[in-house]
Protein backbone atom coordinates (compact mmCIF):
# COMPACT_ATOMS: atom_id res chain seq x y z
CA UNK A 1 0.00 0.00 0.00
CA UNK A 2 1.44 3.36 -0.92
CA UNK A 3 1.83 5.95 1.78
CA UNK A 4 -1.12 8.26 2.21
CA UNK A 5 -0.62 12.01 2.47
CA UNK A 6 -0.62 13.16 6.09
CA UNK A 7 -4.15 14.55 5.86
CA UNK A 8 -5.42 11.20 4.63
CA UNK A 9 -3.51 9.50 7.41
CA UNK A 10 -5.15 11.80 9.92
CA UNK A 11 -8.55 10.63 8.73
CA UNK A 12 -7.64 7.17 9.99
CA UNK A 13 -6.71 8.46 13.43
CA UNK A 14 -9.16 9.20 16.18
CA UNK A 15 -9.19 10.61 19.69
CA UNK A 16 -5.92 11.30 21.45
CA UNK A 17 -3.87 9.76 18.60
CA UNK A 18 -5.34 12.34 16.25
CA UNK A 19 -5.03 15.26 18.70
CA UNK A 20 -1.37 14.43 19.34
CA UNK A 21 -0.62 14.17 15.62
CA UNK A 22 -2.14 17.60 15.05
CA UNK A 23 -0.30 19.09 18.05
CA UNK A 24 3.03 17.76 16.76
CA UNK A 25 2.33 19.23 13.33
CA UNK A 26 1.26 22.64 14.67
CA UNK A 27 4.03 22.66 17.28
CA UNK A 28 6.84 21.72 14.88
CA UNK A 29 9.74 24.19 14.95
CA UNK A 30 8.40 25.93 18.05
CA UNK A 31 4.98 26.78 16.58
CA UNK A 32 2.26 28.02 18.95
CA UNK A 33 -1.36 26.94 18.92
CA UNK A 34 -4.61 27.16 20.92
CA UNK A 35 -7.24 24.61 21.87
CA UNK A 36 -9.55 25.78 19.03
CA UNK A 37 -6.63 25.49 16.57
CA UNK A 38 -6.34 21.80 17.41
CA UNK A 39 -10.06 21.14 17.78
CA UNK A 40 -10.73 22.87 14.45
CA UNK A 41 -8.83 20.14 12.64
CA UNK A 42 -10.95 17.39 14.17
CA UNK A 43 -14.62 16.49 14.36
CA UNK A 44 -14.25 16.17 18.12
CA UNK A 45 -15.83 18.29 20.82
CA UNK A 46 -13.58 21.14 21.91
CA UNK A 47 -13.89 20.03 25.55
CA UNK A 48 -12.45 16.65 24.74
CA UNK A 49 -9.43 18.28 23.07
CA UNK A 50 -9.04 20.77 25.96
CA UNK A 51 -9.17 17.92 28.49
CA UNK A 52 -6.33 16.07 26.76
CA UNK A 53 -4.25 19.23 26.34
CA UNK A 54 -4.66 20.00 30.06
CA UNK A 55 -3.26 16.56 30.86
CA UNK A 56 -0.39 17.10 28.43
CA UNK A 57 0.42 20.38 30.14
CA UNK A 58 0.40 18.78 33.59
CA UNK A 59 2.73 16.08 32.32
CA UNK A 60 5.13 18.64 30.85
CA UNK A 61 4.50 17.92 27.16
CA UNK A 62 2.93 21.35 26.58
CA UNK A 63 3.84 24.73 27.98
CA UNK A 64 1.78 27.95 28.04
CA UNK A 65 3.26 30.74 25.96
CA UNK A 66 0.72 33.55 26.26
CA UNK A 67 -2.66 34.46 24.83
CA UNK A 68 -3.96 35.14 21.36
CA UNK A 69 -7.42 36.70 20.97
CA UNK A 70 -8.25 35.73 24.54
CA UNK A 71 -7.22 32.12 24.02
CA UNK A 72 -4.23 30.55 25.76
CA UNK A 73 -1.45 29.62 23.36
CA UNK A 74 0.65 26.50 23.86
CA UNK A 75 3.94 25.16 22.55
CA UNK A 76 5.36 21.65 22.64
CA UNK A 77 7.83 21.39 25.55
CA UNK A 78 8.55 17.68 25.31
CA UNK A 79 8.21 15.73 22.09
CA UNK A 80 7.10 12.12 21.81
CA UNK A 81 6.80 9.94 18.72
CA UNK A 82 3.97 8.00 20.32
CA UNK A 83 0.76 9.45 21.69
CA UNK A 84 1.36 10.27 25.37
CA UNK A 85 -1.10 8.49 27.66
CA UNK A 86 -1.62 10.71 30.67
CA UNK A 87 -3.86 10.27 33.70
CA UNK A 88 -6.10 13.07 34.91
CA UNK A 89 -3.52 14.03 37.57
CA UNK A 90 -0.79 14.43 34.95
CA UNK A 91 1.06 11.18 35.66
CA UNK A 92 2.00 8.88 32.80
CA UNK A 93 -0.04 5.72 32.34
CA UNK A 94 2.46 2.93 33.23
CA UNK A 95 3.47 0.37 30.60
CA UNK A 96 0.94 -2.41 30.22
CA UNK A 97 1.57 -6.02 31.17
CA UNK A 98 1.32 -6.89 27.50
CA UNK A 99 4.02 -4.30 26.68
CA UNK A 100 6.34 -5.93 29.19
CA UNK A 101 5.55 -9.46 28.01
CA UNK A 102 6.11 -8.45 24.39
CA UNK A 103 9.51 -6.94 25.18
CA UNK A 104 10.45 -9.93 27.34
CA UNK A 105 9.43 -12.45 24.68
CA UNK A 106 11.72 -10.74 22.20
CA UNK A 107 14.59 -11.02 24.65
CA UNK A 108 14.16 -14.62 25.84
CA UNK A 109 14.87 -16.80 22.85
CA UNK A 110 12.86 -19.68 24.28
CA UNK A 111 10.60 -19.44 27.24
CA UNK A 112 8.04 -21.26 29.33
CA UNK A 113 4.91 -19.43 30.44
CA UNK A 114 6.45 -19.39 33.90
CA UNK A 115 9.72 -17.86 32.59
CA UNK A 116 7.69 -15.15 30.89
CA UNK A 117 5.64 -14.23 33.95
CA UNK A 118 8.77 -14.16 36.14
CA UNK A 119 10.97 -12.17 33.73
CA UNK A 120 8.25 -9.73 32.62
CA UNK A 121 7.29 -8.74 36.16
CA UNK A 122 8.70 -5.64 37.81
CA UNK A 123 8.12 -4.16 41.24
CA UNK A 124 5.34 -2.00 39.81
CA UNK A 125 3.79 -4.19 37.09
CA UNK A 126 3.27 -7.86 38.00
CA UNK A 127 2.45 -10.42 35.33
CA UNK A 128 0.72 -13.57 36.58
CA UNK A 129 1.28 -16.99 35.02
CA UNK A 130 -2.40 -17.05 34.07
CA UNK A 131 -2.11 -13.76 32.18
CA UNK A 132 1.15 -14.86 30.53
CA UNK A 133 -0.45 -18.12 29.41
CA UNK A 134 -3.49 -16.33 27.96
CA UNK A 135 -1.30 -13.88 26.03
CA UNK A 136 1.03 -16.59 24.72
CA UNK A 137 -1.89 -18.80 23.60
CA UNK A 138 -3.41 -15.93 21.65
CA UNK A 139 -0.09 -15.13 19.98
CA UNK A 140 0.25 -18.81 19.04
CA UNK A 141 -3.14 -18.61 17.34
CA UNK A 142 -2.09 -15.43 15.56
CA UNK A 143 1.00 -17.22 14.24
CA UNK A 144 3.40 -14.96 16.18
CA UNK A 145 4.62 -17.51 18.71
CA UNK A 146 5.60 -21.10 17.97
CA UNK A 147 5.09 -23.88 20.48
CA UNK A 148 8.34 -25.89 20.56
CA UNK A 149 7.28 -28.54 23.07
CA UNK A 150 4.73 -29.07 25.84
CA UNK A 151 5.82 -25.99 27.72
CA UNK A 152 8.40 -24.19 25.57
CA UNK A 153 7.56 -21.28 23.29
CA UNK A 154 9.44 -18.90 21.00
CA UNK A 155 8.53 -15.67 19.21
CA UNK A 156 9.04 -16.06 15.46
CA UNK A 157 11.79 -13.66 14.27
CA UNK A 158 9.63 -12.53 11.34
CA UNK A 159 6.90 -11.52 13.79
CA UNK A 160 9.10 -9.11 15.67
CA UNK A 161 7.05 -6.32 14.14
CA UNK A 162 7.92 -3.38 16.37
CA UNK A 163 7.87 -1.84 19.81
CA UNK A 164 4.15 -1.88 20.47
CA UNK A 165 2.68 -5.04 21.92
CA UNK A 166 0.03 -6.79 19.84
CA UNK A 167 -3.01 -6.89 22.06
CA UNK A 168 -6.09 -9.00 22.51
CA UNK A 169 -9.13 -6.92 21.73
CA UNK A 170 -12.30 -7.21 23.73
CA UNK A 171 -13.92 -9.06 20.84
CA UNK A 172 -11.08 -11.62 21.15
CA UNK A 173 -9.14 -10.52 18.11
CA UNK A 174 -5.38 -10.06 18.22
CA UNK A 175 -4.44 -6.60 16.90
CA UNK A 176 -0.88 -5.58 15.99
CA UNK A 177 -0.58 -1.77 16.28
CA UNK A 178 2.80 -1.84 14.49
CA UNK A 179 1.08 -3.17 11.37
CA UNK A 180 -2.31 -1.59 12.15
CA UNK A 181 -3.91 -4.93 11.40
CA UNK A 182 -6.01 -7.58 13.07
CA UNK A 183 -3.79 -10.66 12.91
CA UNK A 184 -6.16 -13.24 14.38
CA UNK A 185 -9.94 -13.44 14.75
CA UNK A 186 -11.65 -15.82 17.15
CA UNK A 187 -13.89 -18.42 15.56
CA UNK A 188 -11.96 -18.63 12.30
CA UNK A 189 -9.62 -21.51 13.09
CA UNK A 190 -10.81 -23.04 16.30
CA UNK B 1 3.90 -26.02 54.99
CA UNK B 2 4.12 -23.39 57.72
CA UNK B 3 2.66 -19.93 57.36
CA UNK B 4 6.13 -18.46 57.18
CA UNK B 5 7.13 -20.77 54.35
CA UNK B 6 3.93 -19.95 52.55
CA UNK B 7 4.75 -16.29 52.82
CA UNK B 8 8.23 -16.83 51.44
CA UNK B 9 7.46 -19.47 48.85
CA UNK B 10 3.78 -19.16 48.21
CA UNK B 11 3.93 -16.34 45.69
CA UNK B 12 5.05 -17.52 42.27
CA UNK B 13 4.86 -14.04 40.85
CA UNK B 14 7.83 -12.44 42.52
CA UNK B 15 10.34 -10.54 40.43
CA UNK B 16 13.88 -11.43 39.45
CA UNK B 17 15.20 -8.14 40.87
CA UNK B 18 17.08 -9.73 43.82
CA UNK B 19 19.23 -11.91 41.54
CA UNK B 20 22.84 -10.76 41.48
CA UNK B 21 23.12 -10.25 37.70
CA UNK B 22 19.77 -8.49 37.56
CA UNK B 23 20.97 -6.03 40.20
CA UNK B 24 24.27 -5.50 38.35
CA UNK B 25 22.65 -4.81 34.99
CA UNK B 26 19.86 -2.66 36.43
CA UNK B 27 22.41 -0.53 38.25
CA UNK B 28 24.47 -0.24 35.04
CA UNK B 29 21.47 0.93 33.00
CA UNK B 30 20.53 3.40 35.72
CA UNK B 31 24.04 4.87 35.67
CA UNK B 32 24.04 5.28 31.88
CA UNK B 33 20.58 6.89 31.97
CA UNK B 34 21.40 9.29 34.83
CA UNK B 35 24.97 10.07 33.80
CA UNK B 36 26.12 13.69 33.87
CA UNK B 37 26.14 15.25 30.41
CA UNK B 38 29.90 15.18 29.94
CA UNK B 39 30.20 11.43 30.49
CA UNK B 40 29.83 8.80 27.75
CA UNK B 41 26.81 6.52 27.82
CA UNK B 42 27.92 3.22 26.36
CA UNK B 43 28.58 0.15 28.51
CA UNK B 44 29.10 -3.59 28.28
CA UNK B 45 27.60 -6.43 30.27
CA UNK B 46 29.67 -9.46 29.39
CA UNK B 47 30.28 -12.99 30.57
CA UNK B 48 30.26 -16.66 29.77
CA UNK B 49 27.35 -18.26 28.00
CA UNK B 50 24.67 -19.45 30.40
CA UNK B 51 25.24 -16.85 33.11
CA UNK B 52 21.76 -15.60 32.31
CA UNK B 53 22.79 -12.20 30.96
CA UNK B 54 19.81 -11.70 28.69
CA UNK B 55 17.38 -13.11 31.25
CA UNK B 56 18.88 -10.72 33.81
CA UNK B 57 18.56 -7.82 31.36
CA UNK B 58 14.78 -8.17 30.99
CA UNK B 59 14.13 -6.45 34.32
CA UNK B 60 16.00 -3.24 33.51
CA UNK B 61 14.70 -3.29 29.94
CA UNK B 62 11.14 -3.22 31.24
CA UNK B 63 11.87 -0.71 34.02
CA UNK B 64 13.55 1.77 31.65
CA UNK B 65 11.43 1.11 28.56
CA UNK B 66 14.55 0.06 26.66
CA UNK B 67 14.60 -0.98 23.02
CA UNK B 68 16.28 -4.31 22.33
CA UNK B 69 17.84 -6.03 19.35
CA UNK B 70 19.78 -9.26 19.09
CA UNK B 71 22.57 -9.30 16.48
CA UNK B 72 23.00 -12.19 14.10
CA UNK B 73 26.02 -13.76 12.46
CA UNK B 74 24.94 -12.70 8.97
CA UNK B 75 24.15 -9.10 9.81
CA UNK B 76 25.24 -6.26 7.55
CA UNK B 77 25.07 -2.50 8.17
CA UNK B 78 21.76 -2.42 6.38
CA UNK B 79 20.26 -5.25 8.43
CA UNK B 80 21.46 -3.65 11.66
CA UNK B 81 19.88 -0.30 10.77
CA UNK B 82 16.64 -1.86 9.56
CA UNK B 83 16.33 -3.95 12.72
CA UNK B 84 16.87 -0.96 14.98
CA UNK B 85 14.32 1.08 13.00
CA UNK B 86 11.73 -1.70 13.28
CA UNK B 87 12.37 -1.98 17.00
CA UNK B 88 11.94 1.79 17.29
CA UNK B 89 8.65 1.62 15.42
CA UNK B 90 9.72 3.82 12.51
CA UNK B 91 7.24 2.90 9.80
CA UNK B 92 8.60 4.44 6.61
CA UNK B 93 12.22 3.34 6.55
CA UNK B 94 14.70 5.20 4.36
CA UNK B 95 16.44 3.32 1.56
CA UNK B 96 20.10 4.01 2.25
CA UNK B 97 22.10 3.21 5.36
CA UNK B 98 23.10 6.85 5.87
CA UNK B 99 19.46 8.00 5.72
CA UNK B 100 18.43 5.17 8.02
CA UNK B 101 21.10 6.30 10.49
CA UNK B 102 19.52 9.77 10.51
CA UNK B 103 16.13 8.21 11.26
CA UNK B 104 17.55 6.09 14.08
CA UNK B 105 19.38 9.05 15.64
CA UNK B 106 16.32 11.30 15.45
CA UNK B 107 14.00 8.68 16.95
CA UNK B 108 16.36 7.78 19.79
CA UNK B 109 17.06 11.44 20.54
CA UNK B 110 13.31 12.06 20.94
CA UNK B 111 12.61 8.87 22.90
CA UNK B 112 15.67 9.14 25.14
CA UNK B 113 15.41 5.47 26.09
CA UNK B 114 18.33 3.03 26.31
CA UNK B 115 19.17 0.79 23.36
CA UNK B 116 20.28 -2.75 24.30
CA UNK B 117 22.26 -4.70 21.70
CA UNK B 118 22.61 -8.41 22.50
CA UNK B 119 25.18 -10.76 20.93
CA UNK B 120 27.23 -7.59 20.54
CA UNK B 121 30.33 -9.66 19.80
CA UNK B 122 29.20 -9.53 16.17
CA UNK B 123 29.57 -5.74 16.24
CA UNK B 124 33.30 -6.24 16.68
CA UNK B 125 33.76 -9.14 14.28
CA UNK B 126 31.71 -7.40 11.59
CA UNK B 127 33.24 -3.96 12.15
CA UNK B 128 29.79 -2.49 12.77
CA UNK B 129 30.73 -1.02 16.13
CA UNK B 130 31.47 2.43 14.71
CA UNK B 131 27.91 2.66 13.44
CA UNK B 132 26.70 2.05 16.99
CA UNK B 133 29.15 4.61 18.34
CA UNK B 134 27.79 7.18 15.91
CA UNK B 135 24.23 6.41 17.00
CA UNK B 136 25.25 6.94 20.61
CA UNK B 137 27.25 10.12 19.92
CA UNK B 138 24.56 11.84 17.90
CA UNK B 139 21.43 10.72 19.76
CA UNK B 140 22.82 10.80 23.30
CA UNK B 141 20.85 7.64 24.04
CA UNK B 142 22.49 5.11 26.37
CA UNK B 143 23.71 2.01 24.52
CA UNK B 144 24.17 -1.24 26.44
CA UNK B 145 26.15 -4.01 24.76
CA UNK B 146 25.62 -7.58 25.97
CA UNK B 147 28.14 -10.18 24.89
CA UNK B 148 30.56 -12.95 25.67
CA UNK B 149 33.49 -12.83 28.06
CA UNK B 150 35.83 -11.54 25.36
CA UNK B 151 33.66 -8.55 24.35
CA UNK B 152 35.67 -5.81 26.14
CA UNK B 153 38.90 -7.09 24.63
CA UNK B 154 37.39 -7.21 21.16
CA UNK B 155 36.02 -3.66 21.49
CA UNK B 156 39.15 -2.11 22.95
CA UNK B 157 40.75 -2.34 19.50
CA UNK B 158 38.69 0.68 18.56
CA UNK B 159 40.05 3.56 20.61
CA UNK B 160 37.13 5.85 19.85
CA UNK B 161 34.74 3.16 21.03
CA UNK B 162 36.81 2.55 24.14
CA UNK B 163 36.47 6.23 25.04
CA UNK B 164 32.67 6.04 24.93
CA UNK B 165 32.43 3.37 27.60
CA UNK B 166 31.06 4.44 30.96
CA UNK B 167 31.74 1.01 32.42
CA UNK B 168 32.46 -2.63 31.59
CA UNK B 169 30.51 -4.89 33.94
CA UNK B 170 31.19 -8.63 34.06
CA UNK B 171 28.19 -10.91 34.71
CA UNK B 172 28.73 -13.14 37.71
CA UNK B 173 28.25 -16.89 38.20
CA UNK B 174 25.15 -17.80 40.18
CA UNK B 175 25.55 -18.12 43.92
CA UNK B 176 23.60 -20.06 46.54
CA UNK B 177 21.65 -16.87 47.26
CA UNK B 178 20.64 -16.73 43.59
CA UNK B 179 19.60 -20.40 43.68
CA UNK B 180 17.47 -19.71 46.75
CA UNK B 181 15.68 -16.90 44.99
CA UNK B 182 15.26 -18.93 41.81
CA UNK B 183 13.71 -21.68 43.96
CA UNK B 184 11.18 -19.15 45.27
CA UNK B 185 10.32 -18.15 41.69
CA UNK B 186 10.39 -21.57 40.05
CA UNK B 187 9.25 -23.89 42.87
CA UNK B 188 6.79 -21.57 44.60
CA UNK B 189 4.88 -24.35 46.34
CA UNK B 190 7.86 -26.46 47.39
CA UNK B 191 10.36 -25.81 50.13
CA UNK B 192 13.79 -26.70 48.73
CA UNK B 193 16.38 -27.46 51.43
CA UNK B 194 19.60 -25.42 51.39
CA UNK B 195 21.72 -28.58 51.25
CA UNK B 196 20.07 -29.57 47.99
CA UNK B 197 20.32 -26.04 46.60
CA UNK B 198 24.05 -26.07 47.36
CA UNK B 199 24.45 -29.28 45.37
CA UNK B 200 22.37 -27.87 42.50
CA UNK B 201 24.41 -24.67 42.41
CA UNK B 202 27.70 -26.56 42.41
CA UNK B 203 26.59 -28.93 39.65
CA UNK B 204 25.50 -25.94 37.55
CA UNK B 205 28.98 -24.33 37.61
CA UNK B 206 27.35 -20.94 38.13
CA UNK B 207 25.08 -21.25 35.08
CA UNK B 208 21.68 -19.84 36.03
CA UNK B 209 20.02 -21.68 33.17
CA UNK B 210 21.18 -25.05 34.56
CA UNK B 211 19.92 -24.19 38.03
CA UNK B 212 16.49 -23.46 36.57
CA UNK B 213 16.39 -26.84 34.81
CA UNK B 214 17.37 -28.65 38.01
CA UNK B 215 14.75 -26.71 39.94
CA UNK B 216 12.18 -27.69 37.38
CA UNK B 217 13.08 -31.34 38.08
CA UNK B 218 12.71 -30.70 41.80
CA UNK B 219 9.28 -29.26 41.17
CA UNK B 220 8.28 -32.28 39.10
CA UNK B 221 9.55 -34.68 41.77
CA UNK B 222 7.61 -32.83 44.46
CA UNK B 223 4.51 -32.86 42.31
CA UNK B 224 4.73 -36.57 41.42
CA UNK B 225 5.59 -37.69 44.95
CA UNK B 226 3.31 -35.18 46.66
CA UNK B 227 6.16 -33.60 48.65
CA UNK B 228 5.99 -30.22 50.40
CA UNK B 229 9.71 -30.16 50.96
CA UNK B 230 12.62 -31.60 48.97
CA UNK B 231 16.15 -32.15 50.28
CA UNK B 232 19.07 -34.49 49.49
CA UNK B 233 17.16 -37.37 51.18
CA UNK B 234 14.18 -37.09 48.82
CA UNK B 235 16.39 -36.32 45.82
CA UNK B 236 18.46 -39.47 46.39
CA UNK B 237 20.77 -40.50 43.59
CA UNK B 238 19.03 -38.56 40.86
CA UNK B 239 21.26 -36.59 38.50
CA UNK B 240 21.58 -32.83 38.58
CA UNK B 241 21.53 -30.93 35.39
CA UNK B 242 25.15 -30.33 34.33
CA UNK B 243 25.38 -30.36 30.58
CA UNK B 244 23.90 -28.41 27.76
CA UNK B 245 21.26 -30.27 25.81
CA UNK B 246 19.77 -28.79 22.64
CA UNK B 247 16.71 -27.52 24.51
CA UNK B 248 16.10 -26.55 28.09
CA UNK B 249 13.38 -29.09 28.60
CA UNK B 250 12.53 -32.30 26.83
Amino acid sequence: MSRLPVDEQNKLLRGQDLYWRIIRTLGASGGEFTVPDVAGKTNAARDSVREYMTRLEKAGYLVRRGTCGGMVTFAVAKDSRFTPRIRRDGSEVPPSKQDQMWRTMKMLKRFTVHDLSVAASTDTVTVSSVHAEDYVRHLVKAGYVRQLSDDLFALLPSKNTGPRAPYIQRVKHVYDPNLDRVVWRSGHDE
Amino acid sequence: MSAEELKVNGNGNGTIAPLQNVALFTSLVRRTVNRPGHLPGMATFHGYSGYGKTFAATYAANKFGARYIEMGESWTKKKLCASILTELGVQAQARTVSDQMDQIIEALAIDGVPLIIDEADYLATKGLINLVREIHDKSGAPVLLIGEEGLPGALSKWERVHNRMLDWVPAQPSTLADAKHLARLYCPHVSVEDALLEQITEAASGRARRICVSLERVRELASVEGLDSVGPAQWGKREFFRGQPPARRK
